[in-house]
């Protein structure tokens, strides 16, 4: 294909645009909004999953000890720990720390451990185990549990099962909400697309008759529902990339400790795939109107 | 094979009518000059879409240009259509483009350079007198100049076969004269020609081959410059 017919191609198509006016402008807003969402879909998903990953990282398995343990035995129990597969790192907590992190976790309703004080410790010594990846934990629980001087395993995987759960349900949502809106940027693509096919019925039809092909006159549209399509991802990626480094900014000041996917390269990726899919939706909504309406 | 027309037995019938046309064995050779005459409704204007492929034969076979028309690929109508140039009953020249813009149309569709069509446009404009409006638009030209821009366009691409569906119709006879003197210049460089008419002192004034319709059937074929050809 020529320069000078892609040249050609672009000035119809600007024209086209022009022509339509309020349509085009309502066109590509719909692009815009419904790539925002998506955009905020993703953001979401991928720090859920990130947060997911990372809460994955610190859990730990709580393996308590025979009341009558003895701590001389204590280095050969770590090294036995150590030894299973998969455990990344291991800690002793004496009964007494175990009682001091009781009581900070329970802060006000400490008062519920002052029979302890009256009877005596009840925790058992134990260890701390941090595992390489939480798919291992139930081999490492079993390991745990083979060891003679382990009394009971206590595992805790219910922040990461839920913000799973969450995540599913984030990945769901938005992407149902993401396909219906498609379909609504469609059909106002393939509308606007079709009044200026409309206006340009007489042309078209001369077009045809003095052999024109299907492809050169097909051209100009598919191009201008791409540009309709193209500037409203653009509307969204930058909505997207200005907000999120907000945001970014705002949680890594206000929240340090709360693990969020950093501003770059995530935003460069997000915008990349908005324009692709701002362009291939306008370009399809393009194609479905002239499906029905540049039959030879 | 360019610039040849043949139809055998060919009917065409639109949905839920009467036959627009009813077994036409017609068959006109590179060069010729036909005129295609008939009342109205007797089929000329079908008789020359089914050439260009606008519409199909419901029966019969149809060969321009070598191509056999009822296996033709769609994708191979547009070349077809660039070797056949029509000058419609309406004119339709696109009424926001100046006359220079219309007669390049079907070159710029067709790809064309624009050197080339630098060169061919005013060529063309020369041949049918219309150099002087080359920048006005369809309405400010007279009937007989729209006719004449119809014409220009239909030949821009140089075509082995020139259709024109009454072309002659709202002009009074000078024009008249001078359109059909046209197109006997433009039938003198090789182009097959066919009109459309019901203007009888046209036909009987330039003494060439008629194919006359009557009710979608060719009734009567004579060419008074030869011998009587086959009906
Ligand atoms: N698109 C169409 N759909 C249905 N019927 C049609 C169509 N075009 C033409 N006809 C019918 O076919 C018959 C032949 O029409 P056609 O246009 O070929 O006649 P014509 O000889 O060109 O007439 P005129 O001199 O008035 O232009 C007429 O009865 C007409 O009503
Ligand atoms: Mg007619």
């Amino acid at each position: 294909m020529r320069l000078r017919t892609w040249g050609y191609y672009l000035r119809e198509a600007w024209k086209g645009i022009r022509v339509n006016g309020l349509m085009s402008l309502a066109s590509a807003s719909t692009v815009a909004i419904s790539l925002l969402v998506l955009a905020l879909t993703l953001i979401l998903a991928v720090n859920l999953q990130h947060m997911t990953d990372v809460l994955e990282s610190q859990v730990q398995i709580v393996a308590y000890l025979q009341p009558d343990f003895d701590r001389q035995w204590k280095d050969e129990l770590i090294a036995k720990a150590r030894a299973i597969p998969h455990v990344e790192r291991v800690a002793f907590v004496t009964k007494e720390e175990g009682l001091a992190r009781l009581r900070e976790q329970l802060g006000s309703d400490a008062e519920l451990l002052a029979a302890a004080d009256e009877v005596g410790n009840p925790l058992p010594d134990a260890l701390d185990v941090w595992v390489d990846d939480p798919s291992h934990i139930p081999g490492v629980v079993q390991a745990l549990r083979s060891i003679e001087s382990v009394d009971a395993v206590d595992y805790k995987q219910d922040v990461v099962q839920r913000l799973t759960t969450l995540s599913d349900g984030v990945r769901t949502l938005g992407l149902a909400l993401v396909a219906m809106l498609s379909a609504a940027t469609l059909f106002i693509i393939s509308n606007t697309i079709r009044l200026t096919v409309f206006a340009r019925r007489r042309e078209v039809a001369i077009m045809k008759l003095v052999g024109a092909t299907n492809g050169f006159i097909r051209w100009p549209f598919l191009l201008e529902g791409a540009i309709l399509g193209l500037a409203g991802a653009l509307a969204a990626a930058a909505a997207a990339w200005f907000g999120y480094e907000w945001f970014v900014q705002r949680v890594t000041q206000g929240l340090p400790f709360v693990p969020i996917i950093r501003a770059q390269p995530f935003l460069a990726r997000l915008s990349e795939v908005l324009l692709l899919l701002g362009m291939l939706l306008g370009a399809a909504g393009s194609a479905l109107s002239l499906r029905r309406f540049l039959r030879v | 094979m360019a610039g040849t027309i043949t139809l055998i037995g060919v009917s065409k019938v639109y949905p839920s009518r009467r036959p627009a046309l009813v077994d036409v064995n017609v068959h006109i050779d590179k060069g010729e000059f036909v005129f295609l005459t008939g009342s109205s409704g007797a089929g000329k204007t079908t008789f020359m879409r089914l050439l260009y492929c606008e519409e199909r034969a419901t029966e019969g076979q149809i060969i321009v240009n070598g191509r056999d028309l009822n296996r033709i690929r769609p994708r191979h109508i547009p070349y077809l259509r660039r070797q056949i140039g029509v000058v419609f009953q309406d004119y339709r020249l696109l009424p926001e483009r100046t006359i220079w813009e219309n007669v390049a149309f079907p070159l710029v569709v067709t790809e064309w350079s624009r050197r080339e069509i630098e060169r061919r446009v005013p060529a063309v404009l020369e041949l049918v007198g219309l150099r002087d409006h080359a920048q006005s638009l369809p309405r400010e030209l007279s009937g007989g100049e729209q006719q004449r821009a119809a014409l220009a366009r239909a030949i821009a691409l140089n075509p082995s076969i020139l259709l024109a569906d009454e072309p002659t119709g709202n002009l009074d006879p000078a024009n008249a004269n001078a359109i059909m003197d046209l197109m006997e210049e433009i039938n003198r460089m090789g182009t097959t020609v066919v009109v459309a008419t019901h203007a009888e002192t046209i036909v009987n004034r330039m003494r060439r081959r008629v194919v006359h319709l009557h009710a979608g059937r060719v009734v009567s074929d004579e060419d008074p410059g030869r011998y009587r050809h086959e009906a």
